[in-house]
């Protein structure tokens, strides 16, 4: 994705993060900053699938400035029942 | 003999669980107790990330043999690879009920508890919605949406029970999707499925599909409406309590 116009860096970013088989991932949001470069947030379920979009985005958009705020979410039991 | 008042009826419920080898085995600890907490799991779609055979055998090992009937719809994560039918077998061999435009009601202590249940579509809310215009494509789209809802309607109004839930993944309201971004929202549900869950005696509707949603709101005919989405709900499931 080197040399693209960066007007589109989000569009192909969250592109290939679902695209990409190793990732399929449409929930993770990325956040152009200020200061330069994007944000990825957004959770997943594991921590490999974690490092795999970090690994994924590196070789699509190696020149690219990320801070990464991906979690992996939590499944623990649920103390509260909502009566309805 | 449940643990909560007579009458009632205690549903947990989770979506975008999205198993793969890599997750499997991370629910099971939350659901060694769960037939102390409820009397039925609900899950709202996207089980699976690619929809792959094996990725539905990691969902039938880990939501399969629970102390409480498993009931689930299929997400669009469940469909990418083309394979539902092998899928909803392996689900369905693993004793968990796969629901599409169909309903089922189970005895939970006495109490006829129906569900109906759909992967539902996309299309939009009120004020910024698709309708059935111009190209194939489109129309297609919408038209694909309008048949689900009429039949999830038909199957919802159709349960012969106490206490009534509609179960989907797409969203019926879209104040369950605040936090995410309004411009795709059309891509995450649809008045549609609102105006089906609206056309019977509803008690509660869940759906998963907006990891960035809300969990509660309401539909235009009073329906409560929970968004169980996994990261929304940031455990392994939550639990709702309906009385007769």
């Amino acid at each position: 994705m080197s040399g693209m116009n960066e007007g589109y860096t989000e569009s192909h970013l969250q592109q290939v993060l679902a695209e990409d088989y190793r990732t399929a991932e449409l929930g993770i949001r990325a956040i152009r900053l200020e200061a330069g470069g994007y944000a990825l947030c957004g959770e997943v379920e594991s921590h490999q699938r974690r490092a795999l979009i970090e690994q994924v985005v590196a070789e699509s958009f190696p020149d690219l400035d990320v801070r990464w705020d991906i979690a992996v979410t939590r499944v623990h039991e649920p103390d509260e029942v909502e009566e309805l | 003999m449940s643990g909560w008042p007579d009458g009632s009826v205690r549903v947990a419920a989770i979506g975008d669980v999205h198993l793969d080898r890599d997750v499997l085995g991370r629910y099971r600890p939350a659901l060694e107790h769960l037939g102390g907490k409820a009397d039925v799991l609900l899950l709202a779609g996207d089980l699976t990330r690619h929809g792959t055979a094996d990725e539905a055998r990691c969902v039938a090992e880990e939501f399969g043999g629970l102390a409480v009937p498993v009931v689930a719809v299929l997400g669009n994560h469940d469909y990418h690879s083309d394979q539902v039918d092998d899928f909803v077998k392996i689900l369905e061999d693993a004793g968990i009920v796969v629901l599409e435009c169909t309903g089922t009601v189970l005895d939970c202590n006495g109490v006829r508890f129906g569900i109906a249940g759909a992967k539902g579509f996309g299309g939009g809310f009120a004020g910024a919605c698709g309708s059935e215009f111009g190209e194939p494509e489109m129309k297609a789209f919408i038209r694909h949406t309008r048949r689900i809802a009429e039949s999830f309607g038909a199957a919802l109004g159709a349960l012969d029970c106490d206490i009534r839930v509609a179960l989907m993944h797409y969203a019926p309201i879209p104040e369950t999707l605040l936090g995410e971004p309004p411009e795709i929202y059309p891509f995450l549900g649809s008045y549609l499925l609102g105006e089906a869950v609206d056309s019977a005696p509803t008690d509660l509707a869940v759906h998963g599909h907006a990891h960035a949603g809300s969990e509660r709101g309401t539909t235009p005919g009073g329906v409560r409406v929970r968004n169980v989405a996994h990261p929304v709900i940031k455990q392994a499931y939550n639990v709702y309590q309906l009385s007769r």
